[in-house]
């Protein structure tokens, strides 16, 4: 290491240090604060020369006036899911003056969160997306009180958290914890604004608002995993979930002033693609809903992953389909294919991902084209004049993480049973690749 | 007349016939159909018609065709349908017209 990088690395270890210390003393003079706040009864309704001149233009609005800020002032709102969409909504509510606001994420900074969510700055990468978003808030208004729950919600602590706050902002990233907050708001008597977004859709609607319909009595069942895309998988541009984030602010703020367009019983369809919003007018609460209807068969919450057969996350966990000796290590590959030029490589990724970054010399065949005929022409094609006589001559498949890979060689060992060659996978695919190998290569 | 000469003006009569008996509410009509979300990907297209749907249908009927037309088997139960912007629920009777719009509408997760 030269002497620059070593100064480097030890001034940006001494600011990492510095910006800790930092947190801990303001967590401590927000505690301090709290204490002092509450000797002196502040009336929490009553509005401050802060407040007067900080939400001036919205005060003004007849239909809001001093009432409306002071009711907003009062109002305390849960956001469940601090990335694409919690990042916006807790903006906004913030920005308006919503008194108390709570936000709940188990999940860390990645460097792939920070095109969309714009609360997180690249030095917080790493660190947790609760007190990331919270510093942010704090930054923004300082009088608001934010409750950071920096944990995963499950049904052990959904309904003590969720029993705390006024309105529920859904701004999740998976189908399981959908079903828990849809339970828990109901039990709790909570109204729900959901909102999700994925590659350039978005949809909005309010559950179980004033007699209105759960989510459960538009979607009974939940979606068969293999059917689910994450953002991870599918991509999203940022500004998707950015306006459905902001639009669940709105809903939120509706609600808290007690308006009456609330956007309960309807289901707002956006594409970004077109840029058009559709209104689909849902049904009614479902008399007969597993949660919510007159006979409730759920009173209390249930095992949502067991539900749902997905996790509560949107990662996906690492899939064991293949014996240990149909699998190789990133260094084993590098010896093989790359020093003694040994066999081809077939990277089963999306032509987007593999246009993005990919291993020299391999061959691009997304997972979902493996089973057309022309493909395996294609692939015995290259063996052909590639293998000449070899005995089983080595076929390296991979992918990002080593799950799609695994697949890949299950279909092709079918597909090349009579050419001689030996099928394995990447284990931990591209990812591990870039750990064990090459440092250069992206982590996406 | 010739034979096929005949056969096209009884094709034609025949299509008039059903557009008349459309307007009762009795033959069959082409609708729009949307596809949004996962629907899309499954079907690999955002929009598509569906021809031969009756005038006087029921939900399920239309859950059955769509589903069939567009291979939307893999998540059969877990979309909801919207015709002309309206929920529509398995079980209900629904009257059709030609051009109207079938939306296909499984849930987002993303976020």
């Amino acid at each position: 290491m030269s002497l620059e990088s070593k100064s480097i690395f030890q001034m940006e270890k001494e600011i990492a240090d510095l910006r800790e210390l930092l947190r801990s003393k303001e967590q401590e003079l927000r505690v301090l604060k709290e204490c002092e706040g509450s000797k002196t009864h502040l009336s929490v309704e009553k509005l401050s020369k802060d407040d007067i001149e900080r939400f001036s233009r919205q005060i003004i609005i007849p239909s809001i006036g001093v009432k409306g800020q002071q009711l907003m002032k009062g109002a305390s709102v849960l956001i469940v899911g601090a990335g694409g969409l919690g990042c916006p909504a807790a903006q906004y509510l913030t920005g308006s003056g919503i008194g108390h606001i709570g936000l709940v994420d188990y999940d860390e900074v990645d460097r792939s969160n920070l095109h969309r969510q714009l609360l997180h700055s690249q030095e917080n990468i790493g660190v947790s997306k609760v007190s990331s978003a919270a510093e942010a808030l704090r930054r923004l208004n300082s009088n608001v009180r934010i409750s950071e729950h920096s944990l995963q919600l499950d049904s052990s602590n959904a309904l003590n958290i969720v029993q705390q706050y006024d309105v529920v902002i859904d701004a999740t990233d998976n189908v399981a914890t959908r079903y828990l907050l849809n339970d828990a708001c109901v039990i709790s008597g909570k109204p729900l604004v959901s909102g999700s977004a994925l590659r350039l859709e978005g949809q909005l609607t309010v559950y179980n608002h004033h007699q209105g319909p759960c989510y459960r009595c538009i979607f009974p069942k939940p979606p068969p995993p293999e059917t689910v895309t994450n953002c991870g998988d599918g991509g999203v541009l940022g500004a998707v979930p950015g306006v459905i984030g902001v639009l669940q602010a709105l809903e939120a703020i509706k609600i808290v002033l007690g308006w009456t367009g609330v956007l309960s019983g309807q289901l707002l369809l956006f594409s970004g693609e077109q840029s058009t919003f559709r209104n689909i007018r849902l049904r009614a609460k479902n008399p007969s809903c597993d949660v919510c209807g007159d006979h409730p068969l759920i009173t209390k919450l249930i095992d949502y992953e067991q539900f749902c057969g997905a996790k509560a996350t949107d990662k996906e966990s690492g899939l064991s389909l293949l014996k240990q000796e149909q699998r190789v290590s990133p260094e084993t590959l590098h010896r093989s294919f790359i020093c003694k030029n040994e066999g081809i490589v077939i990277d089963v990724r999306d032509s987007e991902e593999f246009n993005m970054c990919a291993l020299p010399n391999s061959i691009n065949i997304p997972l979902k084209k493996l089973e057309e005929v022309t493909t395996i022409q294609k692939i015995k094609e290259i063996l052909d004049s590639r293998k000449k006589n070899e005995e089983n001559f080595p076929v390296y498949v991979l992918c990002r993480r080593g799950n799609d890979s695994q697949r890949a060689v299950l279909k092709l060992e079918q597909s090349l049973g009579n050419e001689n060659v030996a099928v394995c996978d990447l284990e931990g695919g591209l990812h591990a690749w870039a750990r064990a190998i090459d440092s250069s290569f992206p982590i996406y | 007349m010739a034979p096929q000469q005949q056969q096209e003006v009884e094709v034609v009569v025949q299509q008039q016939q059903q557009q008349q008996q459309g307007e009762r509410g009795a033959a069959a009509v082409s609708l729009r159909v949307l596809l949004f979300a996962g629907a899309r990907e499954l079907a690999g297209t955002a929009e598509g018609v569906l021809t031969g749907v009756p005038a006087r249908t029921d939900v399920d009927h239309l859950l059955r065709r769509v589903t069939e037309a567009f291979s939307l088997g893999a998540m059969s139960g877990a979309f909801i349908l919207a015709l002309n912007h309206d929920y529509v629920m398995p079980g209900d009777q629904v009257r059709v017209r030609d051009g109207d719009e079938l939306a296909v509408i499984p849930p987002l997760s993303g976020g």
